[in-house]
């Protein structure tokens, strides 16, 4: 079995035609994760007990068309599950077992989905894969001296998982598909429930999926989308049947390049002819290519920044050892808040919390935090006002390719130069997606889409369209 | 030197909601510890607030009935500090858009109406509790109990205008009235569920500029906030008068000690970095609501004080008496509607119902009488069947057992005397016993008169008719 090639479409014919079954399936994913978790260290946790619950429990029909049961998949380890630990790539949560599946883990199991295990993440999903992940750097499978982005990437691309669901706050989850070769989703804000999802920053959080092209994101998009009681920033839109909106023609779609692209920092050459490689290829397609002016594109990284830290110094403030979690051993309460927090948080993590709390400092708040709001609405009508024009907007995805294991962890500023083209759709809640490219080359990268609220078919469509005909060699593990 | 103080108080209310302001746990007081909290309200991780529409509702009809403005558009805002009993880390509060604002009250002070303005109303969301030990200092550990997490809370800012004790306590009270009428809590100080804190500075009389202030915490009846109150008016006084300054702090009320110690300064104030939480989405309060909610309220005590007045006559003291809760209001009118004699029915209302409840400790939604059996019982003695003396001891039977007093009457043979022939043969007998008296009667000794309609009315244990009695008396010693 080639796992590397795997889609869910190829496992459900492999199912129908009899070609594997369940039980066989899912040992040799599990098998594989394991065997390849000492080189990529794509999991925090992989517990075969749980696996093999999870497996027995599974009562859908295998191999139905559009059917995701007996499918494994990877969940980011800051996704809450019942009896799996839930570490947010944090010391502090070592041994953290929520009390409740988050809503998407509830709908993959009943939809017989094979949760293979917990994938690394950047403590708490903060930062751009720096490694700061408590347990360790994940690897790259193309190249493993750089980097995969977070361990659910690696998974999938390593070929122990199928898909993967993981957090982006402010591009993390496409930066990480843009690393691996694979595709990346962050759907419209509310599109998907993030009841259960240890978010950082509430308002820039979504929960998005990672999977190898984009028949497969479809069907998992159908499954965890949709209105959630228990998330109130959830919306009750109706969820189509994506994987019908995927078919067609880009004839007359109107695509937006934003007129200074080429200005962003650390972008590179690769990186730069790969976009207007796929760029030639969308208007051999009849798509139209218009070029779009966001004045205020490049300051959505800082934004992001300064809120997603305001947010984070906030929303992590539970994490006091009171109730749940590690505590140090201390005299009394302010001691035990000081022991418990520096101990069990990690030193990116810190300064970032910090930066938090000083941006919404009374001293600070003017002129950081609200001018950074301000800032936020500004970008949001500017990025509204472009898509009324083009149906969707292209960029990079990161403007560099993977930077190498060596050189992160150096350097740690509080903005991510990775985040230069993402981190506005978090801002504005827009769909947006990362497409493969270069892959061919052995150092992928990405190509991104960011499109209107819950038009995330449209921006399917168009990674199916440039998927057809191509012909990856996925590394071999 | 003569000192002038200023100050304004701070009231934390419990709303009366079933469930939790952004969970379904119950609110139920006195549950065992933990019992009723979920992920939600002990802040686990992951777990996202819903907003208790009732509770909004709520906080609404308070603001409304204390004269507020109403805001349309709200947020819960984050109020950022770390302690033991925050399970999240923060409050989720109304900091930026109060639910009310630009309220009052009106009191009475020595009959004269003294108006207390209400700087804000907002919804906030209860803390769980610290248990300890005995004393905290000397408590070898901390527990706590998060069963009051979560519930909802309004808080209550009134402006400066509160002059003294006497002042703040009649704004407790009426405000509590109010409070009651609106059915938003039920304002049980001893159980927390009304918790006050009062902010007091005190200035040279005359003065413009307010002297440094200090917020009192603690008080747990009206009385310790007078108390509380009291005490550090005359701390600050004899600061001031020593030439020293007045600390701006927290200063804790001691009951047992009657004294109050220092907190924590004011000079290192907290700075809480509010701002709006991006898990509650902002709230519009169209208009259509607010006024649903205003149609709703009950006549509200200075509404009804005002027609008992107005409608029934009453002197503006028994209007306050009657409707100091809305139960006893509501008992009143329902016996006047039955019995439309207003200012008797006031009369029995504020002598022997009160008096009883009084006596036996017994709340007027618990009293066994009921509005029909009093109107009853005042139409037996309208009609002449049963003295007003007689009646009163008939009322206390009733208050008992919750009979009708046609029955008690009948059962014990009370039906007053009113057969002339034979109210003149016990008038007869009385004369020839008492000759003295009567002498003294005839003599200009008018007193006398009194003493022979008492020994009239022994002789009959009271059943005799009072007004017969004299006037046959008289008659028969002309």
């Amino acid at each position: 079995m080639n796992f590397s090639n795997l889609t869910i479409q190829e496992v459900n014919h492999m199912y129908k035609e009899g070609q594997t079954t369940l039980n066989e399936l899912s040992s040799k994913f599990f098998d594989r994760a394991k065997n390849v978790q000492d080189k990529y260290n794509a999991f925090i946790t992989l517990d075969s007990d749980y696996y093999n619950n999870v497996v027995e429990d599974i009562s859908e029909e295998l191999g139905e068309d559009h059917s995701l049961a007996g499918i494994p998949a990877v969940l980011g380890d800051n996704i809450c599950t019942k009896n799996l630990r839930t570490t947010c790539g944090s010391k502090i949560m070592e041994n953290y077992i929520s009390p409740f599946n988050a809503q998407v883990v509830d709908k993959l199991l009943e939809a017989g989905v094979i949760i293979s295990g917990k994938g690394n993440i950047d403590e708490f999903g903060a930062g751009d894969s720096k490694g700061s992940s408590y347990y360790g750097h994940s690897k790259n499978p193309w190249n493993e001296k750089i980097t995969p982005g977070n361990g659910a990437a690696c998974a999938i691309a390593s070929g122990t998982a199928l898909f993967g669901l993981a957090s982006d706050a402010s591009g993390n989850l496409r930066q990480s598909a843009a690393y691996c070769g694979i595709a990346g989703l962050k759907p419209t804000y509310g599109r998907v429930s993030r009841y259960g999802l240890i978010d950082y920053a509430p308002s820039l959080d979504q929960i998005g999926i990672l999977a190898k092209n984009a028949r497969d994101i479809a069907l998992v998009l159908a499954c965890t989308a949709g209105k959630d009681s228990r998330d109130v920033t959830s919306l009750d839109n109706p969820v189509p049947k994506y994987i019908n909106e995927i078919q067609g023609q880009l004839e007359g779609l109107k695509v937006g390049i934003v007129k200074n692209w080429e200005e962003a920092g650390n972008l590179e050459n690769e990186v730069k002819k790969s976009f207007q490689k796929e760029i030639e290829t969308l208007k051999e397609k009849g798509v139209k290519i218009i070029e779009v002016d966001i004045p205020s594109l490049f300051h959505s990284s800082t934004v992001t920044a300064i809120i997603g830290a305001v947010e984070a110094f906030s929303n992590l403030a539970n994490f006091d050892g009171v109730r749940f979690g590690c505590r140090a051993e201390s005299k009394h309460l302010h001691e035990m808040y000081i022991k418990t927090r520096t101990e069990g948080l990690g030193t990116y993590l810190k300064r970032f919390l910090t930066f938090g709390a000083m941006a919404s400092s009374e001293k600070h708040f003017n002129s950081l935090f609200l001018t950074a709001q301000k800032m936020r609405t500004k970008i949001i009508k500017e990025l509204q006002k472009t898509l009324e024009e083009v149906d969707m907007i292209a960029t990079p995805t990161v403007p560099f390719q993977a930077p190498s294991l060596e050189s992160s962890g150096k350097d740690e500023g509080i903005t991510g130069s990775a985040d230069v083209f993402t981190s506005a759709a978090n801002l504005a809640g827009l769909p947006a997606i990362s497409i493969p490219v270069n892959i061919d080359t052995s150092t992928p990268t990405g190509f991104q889409l960011m499109g209107r609220t819950f038009e995330e078919g449209t921006l399917l469509k168009v990674l199916h369209s440039l998927e057809i005909n191509k012909n990856i060699q996925w590394p071999t593990v | 030197m003569k000192f002038e103080p200023v100050i304004g108080l701070e009231i934390h209310v419990e709303l009366l909601t079933n469930t939790k302001i952004f969970c379904g746990c119950s609110t139920t007081f006195g549950a065992e510890p933990n019992s009723q909290t979920c992920p939600v309200c002990l802040g686990l991780p992951g777990s996202r607030p819903v907003l208790n529409k009732r509770a909004v509702e709520f906080a609404i009809r308070a603001a409304l009935a204390l004269n507020c403005n109403i805001v349309d558009y709200t947020t819960f805002d984050r109020k950022n500090y770390f302690y033991a009993d925050l399970p999240k880390g923060y409050q989720i509060s109304q900091y930026f858009y109060p639910t009310g604002t630009n309220g009052y009250v009106d009191i009475n002070v020595n009959g004269e109406t003294k108006r207390i303005r209400i700087h804000q109303l907002h919804l906030e969301e209860d803390t769980g509790k610290l248990l300890h030990v005995g004393d905290i200092l000397a408590s070898p550990y901390s527990r706590v109990d998060f069963n009051r997490a979560g519930v909802p809370l309004v808080e209550i800012v009134t402006e400066p205008d509160i002059k003294n004790s006497e002042e703040a306590r009649l704004f407790l009270q009426k405000l509590r009235t109010i409070l009651l009428y609106t059915g938003i809590s039920d304002c049980k100080m001893e159980e927390g569920s009304m918790r006050c804190d009062a902010n007091i500075s005190i200035m040279p009389k005359g003065s413009e500029t307010f002297g440094n202030k200090t917020e009192l915490k603690n008080m747990n009846s009206f009385r310790s906030v007078q108390r509380g109150i009291e005490y550090e008016i005359t701390r600050q006084s004899k600061i001031l008068k020593s030439n020293q300054e007045v600390i701006p702090e927290t200063r804790h009320w001691n009951e047992s000690k009657g004294s109050t110690t220092a907190m924590r300064s004011k000079y290192l104030a907290s700075d809480y970095r509010c701002f709006p939480d991006p898990n509650v989405i902002p709230l519009e309060t169209d208009k259509d609501w607010i006024d649903q909610i205003r149609e709703a309220l009950p006549e509200l005590p200075d509404e009804k004080q005002a027609r008992f007045v107005k409608e029934y006559g009453l002197p503006e003291y028994d209007a306050e008496v009657l409707t100091s809760t809305k139960e006893l209001a509501d008992f009143y009118d329902e016996t006047v509607t039955l019995f439309n004699e207003p200012k008797t029915v006031s009369n029995w209302f504020m002598g022997e119902l009160m008096g009883l409840l009084n006596n036996e400790k017994v709340e007027i939604t618990q009293c066994k009488v009921t509005p029909q059996n009093l109107a009853n019982l005042l139409q037996l003695i309208d009609k002449g069947t049963i003295s007003g003396k007689i009646a009163k001891n008939v009322f206390e039977e009733m208050f008992k057992d919750g009979k009708d007093p046609q029955a008690i009457v009948e059962e014990k043979g009370l039906i007053q005397i009113s057969d002339t022939a034979e109210l003149e043969k016990v008038v007869e007998e009385v004369v020839e016993a008492n000759p003295g008296p009567v002498e003294d009667f005839k003599g200009g000794k008018k007193k006398a008169l009194g003493f022979l309609v008492g020994q009239v009315m022994k002789t009959t244990k009271g059943k005799a008719n009072p007004q017969m009695v004299n006037k046959i008396l008289g008659d028969k010693l002309k």
